[in-house]
């Protein structure tokens, strides 16, 4: 199932790709905690990026 | 406590909301059967099935009721993951999942009917389905609370909106779109939480500054369990082992459907024995994520004069709104978004978790078996949906029940502990003693219900229990130092009492021929040949692992 409708990576992936954009921004317009949102935000993007990569590792397989 | 949110933070929760119900639009169009709308097509990776199990769990009692429970016990907190759960889980996994996905039952309450009769199905279906509807109405009920106290939302439209996003979800993508959330609530959790973890420790002086300003009573696993009086829990080794140990960590990990379902959905046997094991190896480390954060707001009261756990009503602190308002000192705008969409994800799995357990149990225990037996199965498909409506319905009926009456959750809750208690020793006769009867099954359940209540309504601890006394114009048979104790014991007496009565009446009662109980009962089933597995498939060897880990943590933190 999870290869013909919907691969739960990508969406897990794209999902914290997206809120690590949104805490980059806060970091940016945050007076206060701008830097453990970066922090947060690139922890974010990592895991995003590599839940996202995990699925096409697994279809070029 | 209010917390004050900007743009970010409702674009977080707004992203949040958008995926949620982007998964069941997108998995709507593979809902073609009751099969795949109930059980998800037997055709959930193991992988997702393993991190729903135990994000099923990860409600929003267990976030934030562990948190409070980490400021108010200690690391004894911990109790409910390494005594309470890991064990439970691993026992699942190699001895009762064979059983469970080798009968080809779809339904904790089908097992039942296979293994005993209709009539023991239909006592635990029927409890099983109420419970979860109220569970499932708790649940939004404190989601609604927690959001008007912290931003200030209106009551009603917090219950209809969180109401809705689940429904959308759950009505659209059934099993699969739920057991999917659950997976992407169970990251937003973890992670949406470590950052506090980080900031908290980071702020006291790191572990050492943390035990350096916790009272070092709360700082031991099983130091003063001697005694009752000796420990922060207010119960003893006995009946920490035996009630929360063995009764009802194995009463709730083995055969409360609503978890074991997640492992019923995968697509192999062999991988419906490792969910759960492979569940216990994230779950041992969840104390970090839920009970931590606890512990270090202790710390923090002492070494930060502007952070305090804020204060009840009635005097005292208010331990549930710990992790909120460690939310609310250590989160700037952004990451606060993060964390509050968090909190509402463990509100929305527990909800969800629970409506789609029941409707899988109303459809095929009740409606399928009592109702109307032989239709199409397009019918059954029809009436699951239904069904997930009215669960959301009725879950939001509760939510008003319990604004109403909070005394009629906690006495129902009560009640529900006297159903769950004893129904361990029904599943556990069952698939390890051929000769439990059917007749011993369903009077062994009644009796263990019925010592429960009993011992509930002549004991009494911290002023609850003992009306059976009062009723009868006798002093209560016994005080227990907490409530917790209590209900280790009242646990412990109903699984005596349904075990022992279960094996009285068997030894005169009817007994099944030995063919039919032919997979249903660890004697009669040819053992499953797991020497050829890889050892990262083997569930011994896997679940060897978890538990010497977990004995280790005991030793190190004992």
């Amino acid at each position: 199932m999870e290869n013909n409708s919907l691969d739960l990576r990508i969406v897990i992936g794209l999902f914290f790709i997206i809120i690590s954009i949104l805490l980059l921004i806060a970091s940016f317009v945050t007076a206060n905690g701008s830097e453990i949102n970066r922090i947060t935000g690139l922890t974010f993007l990592a895991f995003g990026i590599i839940m996202y990569a995990l699925s096409k590792i697994r279809k070029m397989k | 406590m209010k917390l004050e949110l900007n743009l970010v933070d409702y674009l977080v929760i707004l992203t949040y909301f958008i995926f949620v119900i982007g998964i069941g639009y997108v998995l709507k169009k593979k809902m073609k059967t009751s099969n795949d709308f109930l059980m998800s097509g037997r055709s959930i990776p193991m992988w997702v099935a393993s991190l729903a199990f135990i994000s099923a769990n990860l409600g929003a009692q267990e976030v934030l009721g562990m948190a409070a429970s980490g400021a108010k016990y200690g690391l004894y907190t911990t109790h409910f993951y390494w005594l309470g759960a890991a064990l439970a889980m691993v026992f699942l996994g190699i001895f009762m999942m064979p059983f469970y996905y080798g009968s080809k039952a779809r339904s904790v309450p089908e097992y039942l009917a296979l293994r005993y009769d209709e009539k023991t199905r239909g006592f635990n279906a029927i409890t099983f389905a109420i419970m979860t509807i109220f569970s499932s109405g708790i649940s939004l009920y404190a989601l609604a609370i927690l959001l008007q106290a912290m931003l200030g939302w209106n009551f009603n439209s917090s219950i209809m909106v969180s109401s809705v996003i689940v429904l959308a979800y759950t009505y659209l993508g059934g099993l699969t779109s739920a057991v999917y959330n659950e997976v992407l609530q169970f990251f937003l959790i973890v992670l949406g939480i470590a950052p506090l973890v980080y900031l908290g420790l980071h702020h006291v002086g790191g572990w050492e500054g943390l035990k350096a300003n916790v009272a070092p009573e709360l700082m031991h696993v099983w130091k003063g369990m001697g005694s009752d009086k000796t420990n922060p829990m207010g119960t003893n080794y006995g009946s920490l082992i035996f009630g929360l140990g063995f009764v009802l960590a194995f009463g709730y990990w083995c055969t409360d459907f609503l978890v074991v379902q997640r492992a019923m959905v995968t697509k192999h046997i062999n991988d419906a024995q490792m969910t759960p094991i492979y569940a216990s190896i994230p779950k041992i480390f969840m104390p970090i994520i839920v009970i931590l954060p606890g512990i270090i707001a202790l710390a923090l009261m002492k070494t930060d004069p502007s952070y305090t756990i804020p204060l009840a009503k009635g005097g005292g602190y208010d331990y549930n709104m710990t992790l909120p308002s460690l939310l609310q000192h250590f989160y700037p705008n952004g990451l606060l978004g993060v964390g509050l969409t968090a909190l509402i994800a463990s509100f929305m799995s527990g909800m969800a978790g629970n409506v789609t357990a029941f409707n899988t149990v109303f459809t095929f225990d009740i409606y399928q078996s009592y109702i109307k037996k032989d239709a199409p199965d397009n019918h059954y498909l029809k009436v699951g949906k239904v069904v997930t409506v009215v669960g959301i319905i009725a879950s939001i009926a509760t939510a008003y029940l319990a604004k109403s009456f909070d005394n009629i959750m906690d006495f129902l809750q009560l009640v529900f502990g006297f159903i769950n208690a004893p129904l361990f020793a029904t599943f556990f006769l069952g698939m390890f003693w051929k000769k439990a009867t059917a007749n011993g099954a369903f009077y062994g359940l009644i009796s263990g219900t019925a010592a429960a209540a009993a011992t509930h309504g002549l004991t009494i601890a911290e002023g609850k229990g003992g009306w059976l006394a009062h009723m009868l114009h006798i002093d209560p048979l016994f005080t227990f130092s907490s409530s917790m104790g209590q209900n280790f014991n009242i646990a412990s007496v109903a699984f005596i009492v349904c075990f022992l009565v279960t094996w009285f009446i068997s030894l005169f009662t009817k007994k099944r021929e030995e063919s039919a109980l032919v997979g249903l009962v660890y004697s009669l089933t040819e053992r499953q040949k797991t020497g050829h597995f890889v050892w990262y498939k083997n569930p011994v060897i896997v679940g060897s692992l978890v538990v010497i880990v977990t004995i280790i943590f005991n030793i190190i933190f004992f």
